[in-house]
């Protein structure tokens, strides 16, 4: 990749990195708001590992 | 009177501590709320290109990026998501542990590696890739901020 190549694609990044900075700005952040964030990680916990164990289980 | 003027350097310290730790506590929060939304970024956009099917396998629009591929990446990204989500419920707690720093610092850890396992697969324009490329930076501009509010 070209010095180039990276600085544009830095910027699309830091453009999506604001973008989701920007959404996360707020007066505060409450337990509520934690407490939604937690679970999201529970499903996509929940889903990767049936994903990551897709080859465990053919190996056995 | 005298009683009042002395109590009000404590009270104004016992004040400004209180604003401080709030404001400490708020940033570690945004920073939860910034990590879990570039995890989420890359795990959706690798899922996407994955564009899984009902046997369970990869019909990606990259031929290269195989279900093996998808399989290795979701071992690394298991591991980063349930480091976020042990970030998120640390930032609930008062005072912020070394724990919940070092739980920033694996997620990091771990998106460098899934970054190795995309190199010289993916094109950079990729979602995938442009999505890592926001998380990391984000990461890295988070930790220093991280560690002045923990």
């Amino acid at each position: 990749m070209t010095p180039m190549e990276w600085i544009a694609l830095a910027e699309q990044g830091f453009e999506l990195f604001m973008k989701i900075r920007n959404s996360a700005k707020s007066a505060g952040v409450t337990d509520e708001q934690l407490d939604a964030i937690t679970l999201d990680y529970d499903q996509r916990i929940a889903r990767r590992q049936a994903d990551a164990d897709v080859r465990g289980s053919a190996d056995h | 009177m005298r009683t009042r003027r002395s109590l009000a350097p404590i009270l104004a310290a016992l004040f400004l501590f209180a604003a401080c730790a709030t404001t400490q506590v708020q940033k570690a929060r945004i920073v939860s709320v910034d990590v879990h939304a570039v995890l989420a970024a890359v795990d959706d956009a690798e899922m996407t290109l994955c564009n899984k099917q009902a046997d369970n396998t990869c019909k990606s629009s990259v031929p290269a990026w195989t279900t093996e591929k998808h399989v290795e990446f979701s071992k690394h990204l298991v591991v980063a998501l349930k480091a976020g989500r042990a970030l998120n419920e640390g930032v609930k707690a008062v005072p912020i542990t070394g724990q919940t720093k070092a739980d920033l610092t694996a997620v990091s850890a771990e998106l460098e590696a899934v970054t190795g396992l995309v190199k010289d697969i993916l094109p950079p324009n990729s979602t995938v890739v442009i999505a890592l490329t926001a998380a990391k930076d984000a990461v890295l501009r988070l930790l220093p901020l991280f560690l002045e509010g923990a």
